[in-house]
């Protein structure tokens, strides 16, 4: 016990000594010695070199006050030469700062413009941070981001990249669905009005650069932007701090009161120049300049500009009218439910000088082979081989259909695929290209879709009995019983909300129907409804429920009407969808 | 009266030394049994020690030095504590950049930051792996009830000094620990409210739940766990010292604290030298004729220097250990509190996590129910088992069925423990750590 109680005590006597060296000769006093030993070495003046050789190594900090929340700076301990301008050609942490006039460094501290964690003094915890530090060194492009805290007049010509990120903030779309208060207004995405102070700069950077790097479910679209913008973006970003520090109080309160708009002010979105510049113009001609301008191309393609996330605009003077275009650019979501279009905060006139430019275009010519058809038409949603993985299809509710499935494609009647070609499909992006092909053209692009992108299938269709009508009489009993059914048979793949999203969906391709969906059900017709339920729907999970779960026709006409009370038909009163925009504009 | 020698001024000064040193050790370093047993109580420090200890105390793989353990982190605590008292500040604004500040810029403050958290967690650990130790060797059987029901309720005293240390540093691990502990409390039935609002002066955690959490670790809490520690130490005492196997127990070594009473009732002399047990209510004479020291035949030696040395081996090896985790493992600090981040999932501190677990299955069950029931169960163990049976033996045969049982109890805290700790992740779903 002595023998090993003497060998401790040593070994906890070594670790003090080991502790106290350290305490002694930490980086920073070592970089301190450093410059004490070259400052004196080029220094002429005896007394000068004198003080420098006598120096001992001390921290050095910087209290600042005037901004906010007392800082301690203490990035001096290590960049002790920040001020001596000999050291300009020195390597960091001895090279000179470059000279900001206006700011001195014992009123304003680093941390201010650089960030960074002043009270650390050993290089990774005051740069860095650590894992968790919110507000780690900037990089040199992003300072100005902090600049404009106290620069905040609009436009500041030092700071181009934040002025260039608020361009691209409207011009993207970002505006649309991001809150950024007293500047734009949009509930689906998280809010961004302290984005600056809340998060890391490098996790803003990775979001803009895959939306679905941390939340693999986000709408976000994956925006096409150069590196360069990418760091306008982020600095922009970086520069939404949430109330510049010498805002006046009163100036401050009333931004942060600021109601939801119901629109934005035009000269907001577009700049001033272009606002007033439009005003001369007729509509169609204002709704060209908006287009580039408002964000459309932030998802939409037309002529040589591609977000690619929305359809192609080059076909909507054949496939849209204006009634429709205005109710879709009020409120997406009512025309297509499963739309991630944003409903933009525009008024009504801004919407009607867009549709009538998109109305007033002409379509471009089509190919005359359908191979190319298909490719120009349908394989931006359809995907090139039809396998529905078109380059926008990961953004589409419920996704393009998988054309290569044989055992859907080929039980259904050609009428009714034609159908949904000529006419589209209502409540969902698949649009009627009716009048973009002629008839004959659109029988034969469905030809050559089932001829050669189709595999597999059945080579006949089988007969199906179902009634065409309901054979029971819409009532709340009714629905009563069908939802009873819904949620004992059918909500593990459609969901406890007959939203399509049932515990069962994420394994599933193609996606449960969304059985909410108002435009699609109301489209479809009695007979087709109560077949896929009756008979189930080859080619997808839809199993035969008549058959499997013993249900006799008039259970599934229960079902259906409970189907129908979801989405204001048969004698069940209409859902109102909400939409305080459409009145009172 | 007669005046004592007083030699001359020069020759006082030339004395002072000697005589200094002499007043404050007044026993030079024991050479003879006499001096050995002085050690003992001449000291203020020493002398709750008794003079003789048994054999059996001594031996490392009896006690594993647990108790002592406890007490080194204990005394390592109040000492980095103190220090870091002087550079913590408990206010919103403050605290964490104070946390900054003691990492960056204060003197050892990293290490003794350092020594100060990973003691705290071996502490709530090893008074733990105490009660366990106590438990496996029955020693907490009568006559050592009370000191049992004192150790438990010192094991709860560690949980809630950790707990209110836990939300100091004011940083996103703290703040949201003890939102998840405090919220845990609040599903007691009736009170449970009340208790939280008590806890945290508030609805939620802010200023004021850090200000009294202060108050608790630094004063209040200490003061308390240090006169009870000093309880259940003259508590050992009383129950004639550490538990030991009954083979090993000599008739005369026997605590005589039944029959001194029964003696005065009767109205016998206390001390004689035919009496045939030792006495603890009344101070030995060391010399003469009815001497028991030395002249009884146990398996006692002196206190000087064994019981020391181990005492202090115990220390030395603590420190030693905690200066190397220390020294190599970093104390976390996350980034300042911020209430409108919770992280996902947000972890009460180790020892609770077992509770955690529990409650994602029954807030009251779960978070109040099995923990109360396992505490009253701990605390009337000694009073539910009093059979004498297996008393200083570690796992003995004749207590099979309350071994197993403990075993149990231990084995699902820690596996509970575990799972909250490494397979549960965003959302509390079971994830693998892997």
């Amino acid at each position: 016990m002595r023998v090993a109680l003497a060998v401790i005590s040593v070994i906890v006597l070594a670790i003090h000594g080991v502790v106290f060296y350290n305490q002694l000769h930490a980086r920073w006093q070592e970089h301190q010695i450093q410059y004490f030993e070259e400052a004196a070495k080029i220094s002429d003046n005896e007394l000068v070199k004198a003080t420098l050789e006598s120096r001992s190594p001390a921290i050095e900090q910087v209290i600042v006050r005037n901004f906010g929340t007392e800082r301690v700076d203490r990035c001096s301990t290590c960049h002790i030469a920040v001020d001596d301008p000999r050291f300009v050609k020195a390597d960091e942490p001895l090279r000179t700062h470059p000279p900001i006039p206006g700011h001195k460094f014992e009123q304003f501290g680093c941390t201010i413009c650089h960030d960074g964690q002043g009270r650390a003094v050993d290089a990774e915890h005051a740069h860095e941070g650590g894992e968790d530090w919110p507000w780690p060194l900037l990089p040199k492009e992003m300072i100005e981001a902090n600049c404009v805290q106290c620069h905040t007049e609009p436009n500041w010509p030092m700071a181009p990249r934040v002025n260039a990120g608020y361009r691209l903030f409207f011009e993207r779309a970002c505006y649309t669905c991001h809150t950024i208060a007293g500047l734009s207004y949009g509930s689906i995405g998280p809010e961004l009005t302290e984005v600056g102070r809340k998060r890391r700069f490098s996790y803003v950077l990775g979001k803009i650069e895959n939306p679905r790097a941390t939340n693999p479910t986000s709408t976000m679209p994956k925006q096409d932007l150069t590196p360069e913008q990418r760091l306008e973006l982020a600095t922009f970003l970086k520069a939404q701090q949430g109330g510049n520090i010498s805002n006046a109080p009163v100036e401050q309160f009333v931004s942060s009161q600021q109601q939801r708009p119901q629109w934005l002010p035009i000269e907001r979105i577009v700049g001033r120049t272009a606002a007033e510049g439009m005003r001369t113009l007729n509509a169609a001609a204002q709704g060209e300049a908006l287009l580039p301008k408002v964000g459309c191309f932030a998802c939409h393609k037309l002529d040589d500009r591609d977000g690619r996330v929305g359809p192609d605009l080059a076909y909507t003077n054949s496939q849209r009218d204006h009634a429709w275009l205005m109710d879709h650019f009020q409120n997406p979501k009512a025309v297509v439910p499963g739309s991630v279009m944003p409903p933009y905060p525009l008024p009504n006139e801004i919407f009607n000088s867009l549709a009538q430019y998109l109305l007033s275009r002409n379509s471009p010519t089509i190919p005359s082979e359908p191979a190319s058809q298909f490719k120009a038409l349908c394989a931006r949603c359809h995907g090139v081989g039809g396998h529905g993985d078109g380059v926008i299809a990961q953004y589409l509710d419920p996704q393009p259909r998988d054309l290569t499935k044989g055992p859907f494609m080929k039980t259904k009647t050609r009428e009714r695929l034609v159908d949904s070609v000529r006419n589209g499909v209502p409540g969902t992006s698949m649009a009627p290209w009716g009048r973009v092909l002629t008839d004959d053209q659109s029988a034969m692009l469905m030809d050559y879709i089932l001829a050669n992108i189709t595999q597999g299938g059945p080579s006949k269709i089988t007969k199906r009995q179902v009634p065409g009508a309901n054979p029971v009489q819409y009532s709340d009993e009714s629905a009563a019983r069908g939802e009873a059914t819904f949620l004992n048979r059918c909500w593990g793949c459609h969901g406890k909300k007959a939203d399509g999203h049932g515990p069962n969906a994420d394994e599933i391709i193609p996606r449960p129907r969304n059985l909410r969906n108002g435009p699609f059900v109301r489209a479809a017709s009695y007979a087709r409804l109560h077949e896929s339920i009756k008979y189930g729907v080859q080619g997808t999970a839809m199993p035969a429920a008549g058959f499997d779960f013993a249900l006799d026709d008039q259970a599934i006409g229960d079902v259906i009407n409970f189907i129908y009370s979801m989405n204001g038909m048969g004698g069940a009163p209409p859902t109102k969808v909400a939409d305080s925009r459409k009145e009172g504009r | 009266m007669t005046t004592s020698t007083n030699p001359g001024f020069v020759t006082n000064l030339l004395q002072l030394p000697r005589n200094a040193w002499r007043s404050l050790f007044r026993n030079p370093l024991p050479s003879s049994d006499l001096g050995r047993s002085q050690t003992s109580f001449s000291n203020f420090f020493l002398h709750i020690h008794p003079v003789k200890t048994h054999v059996n105390t001594l031996r490392p793989t009896y006690t594993l030095g647990l108790g002592m353990a406890a007490l080194s982190l204990f005394v390592v605590l109040v000492i980095t504590g103190m220090l870091l008292m002087f550079y913590y500040v408990p206010s919103v604004e403050q605290a964490h950049n104070r946390m900054l500040d003691l990492r960056g810029t204060v003197a050892f403050g990293s290490l003794l930051r350092n020594m100060h958290r990973w003691s705290a967690h071996g502490m709530v650990a090893v008074v733990f792996l105490h009660l366990c130790r106590v438990f496996f060797t029955g020693s907490y059987k009568a006559p050592r009830e009370f000191n049992w029901v004192l150790g438990v309720v010192l094991l709860l005293l560690t949980f809630f000094l950790s707990f209110t240390g836990y939300l100091l540093p004011w940083d996103q691990l703290a703040y949201w620990a003890i939102t998840v502990g405090t919220a845990i409390a609040g599903y007691a039935p009736f009170v449970g409210e009340q208790m939280r609002f008590v806890l945290l002066g508030d609805r939620i955690v802010g200023q004021e739940a850090l200000i009294r959490f202060y108050v608790l670790h630094v004063a209040v809490l200490p003061a308390v766990l240090t006169t009870l520690i000093a309880v259940h130490f003259w508590r050992i005492r009383k129950d004639g010292g550490l538990s030991r196997p009954e083979d090993s127990n000599f008739p005369e070594s026997q605590p005589a604290y039944p029959q001194a009473i029964a003696a005065k009732l009767e109205g016998l002399a206390p001390l004689a030298k035919t009496q045939k047990t030792k006495t603890f209510g009344v101070l030995g004479m060391v010399r003469g004729p009815f001497s028991k020291i030395g002249n009884t035949p146990d398996n006692t030696v002196y206190s000087w220097p064994n019981l020391f040395l181990g005492e202090l081996f115990c220390f030395a090896v603590t420190v030693l250990g905690v200066l190397v985790v220390s020294l190599l493992f970093a104390a976390p600090l996350e980034a300042p509190a911020d209430p409108t981040h919770p992280p996902n999932p947000s972890k009460a501190p180790w020892y609770f996590l077992g509770l955690q677990e529990m409650v994602s299955y029954s807030a009251f069950w779960g978070g109040i129910g099995i923990p109360t029931l396992m505490v009253l169960g701990l605390i009337l163990l000694p009073y539910l088992d009093r059979s004498p049976k297996g008393v200083g033996v570690w796992f003995s045969r004749e207590r099979l069925l309350a071994v197993t049982l403990f075993i149990l109890f231990v084995l699902t805290n820690l596996v509970l423990i575990i799972i909250g700790t490494f397979f549960r992740g965003p959302n509390w779903s079971l994830v693998l750590p892997w």
